[in-house]
């Protein structure tokens, strides 16, 4: 194209200065070049006006979808979580609102002067500065970043008031539990978070849309199904910032249902006073008739209300590194050897299987050897208890009468009699994790320990120590048996289900199996017995035997094993001494005459059954009973 | 009335209707990209209609004066291009503006106009076609503003004023090969200037290059523009009814997007009219180019012209997703005044040409 040719410019001065024709060439080469660039300007509005073609014809229902999914939103709408009452329908447990601060980093102009006039507001942004700062930044600019959350509404509506001077601030309202009895429900009710993976194995995700929580202990954790409800939906349009414009449909969500419980209130906050002098501690109080739990409690306890709803919590890791555990409920997963307090249902076996009678008398000269190496087991009194007869051996506990007993009835006899009565197995109470203790035998030690069943481990099991193990609820249930005419109750805590919107109540059935007691008399005798525990001066807990309701009881004492030691060494010498005192225990009902209540009290490292163990229960039942009968 | 011999009897309307059409179209689709706020429609028309002041302005000076004038332009905004860097103020990252008390000006925009102009004026004072000497220095005069504006960092603008100068060069007849050498040396250097830009101008070339690497960053703008013109179909989702823009999810929307706004409300009819309405104002004033007698009217015309619509052609790709986002306005649509401002004033020498191509 290039022309080589000198040519004289056209914009020279002198226009004769160049010929014609030259001049004609140099226009024609300006138009072709003119008309080059117009070419070219004409192919590019040709490509553009087919990749507009492209986009708009070719691929529009592509992007029209593309469109479509980016205005249309999905959102759950959270279904109201089942309440809780207790069994007088007091509320246990409430749905309050909890507001969330969130910022649209859109419209601001300065960040740091929007937090100054926050805090300056509100005095729960007070010392949060940096962590909110920290959130902006942290948040892609096209999403909404959380200031503040678990606001309530007094701290809410100070903001609200202001609203029109915080533009890009919205305030988002979720539902958050409030335990209204905080440390003293939390075992019982457990509490809400997040749902994990090892969640969804059992429960549908579906139903948990992103920020739902789940239970994740105790009776929120047992009937999450049955309180959690079904999420509703609503199909919205919103904008970039996830700000809803307008609602396209709605589906309702379906409200969970109610639990009403047999657990009493009142009741379970004198049971926590009951245990308050006493750092680690539980106890169990239920009807003996139907079973239904009127208190449980475990110390250390904590509060759910501290951390729940929380982004982090320094709590709730000090709660998961507390060596004392205080997450664990010792009601239902403490185990401990139940001593002494098998000894009625031994002794109901002794009766039952006639190798003795109530006038068998057996002597007690303070120790007593079995088997062939004739290995020595000691009574808890040094002296011995002389000669006396079953009733008597049950009131002053008397470990020499029950070895002798134990060796008549055999390991076989022993071990049933202990199962009649509910213990090695879990009792089935309507709480998850709860532990079946151990109720050995010489089938157990065969297949766990590969080794034969020695004699000395009769008599060990005759007075729940060796490998026993139970836990307070087990004894409870062991209590309402003896109370009850011989019936093993199914523990639970759950008496009815209702209907939030039409408030109809579900009652549940309660189960309750025969525990084989030959002879009526024969519990008559050992009830007696128990009764003079308390109040016979001879009786083991007569320091409990001062009160406004006669109760029937007995003591245990379990011999704490060192497993420890290193931990040990890291404690105070007064508390390490503390620590190696034996474990008291108290099974116990009331009133003698018709039980209304059976109370099993396991206060740790506190020496003796009769005294902690009988002035918790004594708590308890004058509790119960107080202001009635 | 007009004294016969007046240029202005030679007004040239079919150059200034498509003028008034865009001008329409960017008060009907600002309205509708801007949160339907009148203000903000009643603005642009403000800095329309003082556009307009620059146009006829413009189109009064003959241009011969223009030639004699352009030097002297060029020469005070290279000035002030390289006083920006020393006292400009800094916004987004880039410093680019001068503050003259209640002012601040751009000088990289005023050199878009100027350099074309300066180009014309130095190269139709010379042999056609340009000597090898020439040559080289109308490539100075084009690669000094051009390295200053890339140095604030502004890519999009040392592009366009570069493209602007390359234009003129190629009218003004500089031989085929100089434009491949320099071509193959762009090319060439393609790795190099990739080290030399910014963090963020690489994201947004690999934005460019791969939106759905991170759609919701680099390659956010550029998705959502797409998304914008392709459900649009062919007759739009109608005025103020475009989800993408009315939503929000189309960023940038009255500024350089604003071309997406327009293709998802009105669709392919809507971009093939306002196309349309450019094509009819460039080719205008390329027939305007080819008519005149006189070598720098030409250039001036044919380069200002054929620029002009190499700004539609940079807006459109961009959101269209065949080029970068290179932060270019849709000219005479988008919202902004002092784009505006230069635009008019180039089209109103273009008029000037017009109404005095017998002389």
């Amino acid at each position: 194209m290039a022309r080589r040719r000198r040519k004289q410019s056209l914009g020279k001065t002198d226009p004769a200065s160049g010929s014609l024709s030259s001049r004609r060439n140099q226009v024609s080469h300006y138009e072709s070049r003119l008309r080059m660039v117009g070419l070219g300007l004409a192919v590019l509005s040709v490509i553009l006006a087919g990749r507009l073609f492209y986009l708009q014809i070719e691929q529009f229902l592509h992007y029209r979808t593309l469109s479509d999914q980016n205005r249309i939103a999905v959102r759950p709408i959270a279904p109201p979580r089942g309440l809780i009452y207790d069994r007088r329908g007091k509320l246990l447990v409430e749905n309050e609102p909890s507001f969330t601060l969130q910022l649209y980093p859109d419209k601001v102009e300065s960040t740091d002067r929007l937090l100054d006039r926050l805090v300056a507001l509100l005095p729960a942004a007070k010392g949060k500065r940096s962590a909110m700062q920290r959130r902006i930044r942290e948040t892609p600019p096209y999403l909404p970043a959380t200031l503040i959350q678990g606001l309530n509404t007094q701290q809410v509506a100070l903001f609200a008031a202001r609203q029109h001077q915080f533009p890009s601030i919205r305030i988002r309202a979720r539902s958050r539990r409030h335990y209204r009895q905080g440390p003293i429900t939390s075992h019982v009710l457990g509490y809400l978070a997040q749902p994990d993976k090892s969640d969804f194995r059992r429960f549908d995700p579906d139903l948990y849309p992103p920020g739902s929580r789940i239970g994740k202990m105790g009776l929120e954790r047992e009937y999450e199904q049955a309180l959690h409800g079904t999420p509703g939906q609503r199909e919205v349009e919103t904008d970039a910032f996830g700000r809803v414009v307008r609602e396209i449909s709605k589906d309702q969500p379906e409200p969970g249902r109610n639990l009403v419980l047999t657990l009493d209130e009142h009741l379970q906050e004198i049971t926590h006073e009951a245990l308050a002098p006493y750092p680690e501690a539980s106890a169990v109080a239920l009807n003996p008739q139907t079973g239904g739990v009127l208190a449980m409690a475990s110390r250390p306890t904590f509060d759910p209300n501290d951390f729940i709803g929380r982004l982090t919590s320094q709590t709730w890791s000090d709660l998961l590194d507390d060596p004392d555990e205080p997450l664990v409920n010792r009601a239902i997963q403490g185990l401990y050897p139940p001593a002494s307090t098998v000894k009625p249902a031994l002794a109901l076996a002794g009766l039952a299987e006639d190798e003795v009678d109530p006038k068998t008398e057996l002597t007690c000269n303070g120790s007593y050897r079995v088997g062939k190496d004739r290995h020595t087991f000691h009574c808890w009194r040094d002296e011995g208890h002389g000669s006396l007869a079953l009733d008597q051996a049950v009131v002053e506990s008397c470990d020499v009468f029950f070895y002798k007993l134990a060796e008549r009835l055999g390991i076989e006899t022993i071990h049933d009699a202990y199962q009649q009565f509910g213990l090695g197995r879990p009792t089935g109470i309507d709480l998850p994790g709860e532990r079946g203790g151990l109720n050995p035998g010489p089938d157990w030690k065969r297949r766990t320990h590969d080794d034969i069943w020695y004699p000395g481990e009769t008599v060990m099991t005759a007075i729940g120590q060796g490998y026993m193990e139970a836990t307070p609820l087990q004894l409870g249930v062991m209590a309402a048996a003896l109370a009850n005419g011989g019936f093993r109750v199914k523990p639970h805590l759950v008496r009815a289900f209702q209907d939030p919107v039409s408030g109809d109540l579900h009652y549940r059935k309660h189960e309750r199996n025969e525990v084989t007691i030959s002879q009526t008399e024969n519990l008559d005798l050992v009830q007696d017995a128990m009764r003079r525990v308390v109040s016979s001066i001879h009786g083991t807990a007569h320091g409990a035997s001062a009160g406004a309701i006669p109760m029937a009881g007995k003591t245990g004492t379990a011999q704490v094993v060192r497993i420890d030691r290193d931990r040990e060494e890291q404690l105070d010498p007064k508390e390490k001494e503390r620590r190696l005192r034996d474990h008291a225990l108290f099974v116990a009902f009331a009133p003698v005459a018709k039980p209304r209540i059976a109370v099993a009290v396991v206060v740790e490292h506190g020496i003796s059954g009769g005294r902690a163990g009988g002035q918790a229960a004594r708590q308890i039942i004058d509790g119960y009973f107080h202001g009635r009968d | 009335m007009l004294h016969p011999d007046s240029p202005w009897r030679r007004f040239d309307w079919p150059f200034f209707l498509p003028i008034l059409g865009l001008a329409a179209v960017s008060f009907i689709v600002l309205y509708s990209a801007g949160e339907q706020d009148p203000g903000l429609v009643l603005g642009q028309a403000a800095r329309f209609g003082i556009g307009l002041g620059a146009f006829f302005m413009a189109a009064a000076i003959p241009p011969r004066v223009l030639g004699l004038l352009a030097p002297y332009a060029y020469a005070v905004t290279l000035g002030m291009l390289g006083l920006v860097p020393l006292v400009g103020s800094e916004s987004m990252g880039a410093q680019r503006w001068l503050e003259l008390g209640p002012w601040s000006i751009q000088p990289s925009e005023i050199m878009k106009l100027v350099l074309p102009l300066t180009l014309a004026a130095f190269l139709s004072h010379q042999d056609y076609p340009p000597r090898a000497t020439v040559q080289i220095t109308a490539l100075i005069l084009i690669a000094v503003p051009m390295a200053l504006v890339a140095n604030q960092p502004d890519l999009g603008t040392a592009v366009l004023i570069g493209a602007s100068g390359g234009i003129i060069l190629f009218l003004a007849g500089a031989p085929m090969r100089l434009f491949v050498t320099l071509g193959t040396l762009a090319a060439a250097s393609l790795p190099t200037l990739w080290f030399m830009l910014h963090d963020y101008q690489r994201r947004r070339l690999i934005g460019f290059f791969n939106p759905s690497a991170d759609p919701q960053g680099a390659g956010y703008h550029i998705t959502q523009s797409q998304i914008a013109i392709g459900s649009g179909g062919f007759t739009g989702k109608g005025w103020l009814e475009g989800t993408q823009s009315q939503l929000e999810f189309l960023p940038e929307r009255h500024t350089d997007f604003i071309f997406a706004v327009m293709s998802e409300e009105f669709g392919l009819l809507g971009a093939m009219v306002l196309l349309g309405l450019y094509l009819i104002l460039v080719f205008r004033g390329m027939t305007i180019a080819s008519r005149s007698r006189e070598m720098y009217p030409r250039l001036v015309a044919g380069g200002l012209s054929s620029v002009f619509f190499f700004y539609v052609v940079i807006n459109i790709s961009m959101t269209t997703g065949l080029l970068p986002v290179v932060g270019v306005p849709l000219p005479l649509v988008s919202f902004g005044g002092s784009s505006l401002m230069a635009l008019l004033t180039g089209l109103g020498f273009v008029m000037g040409i017009a109404m005095r191509r017998g002389r």
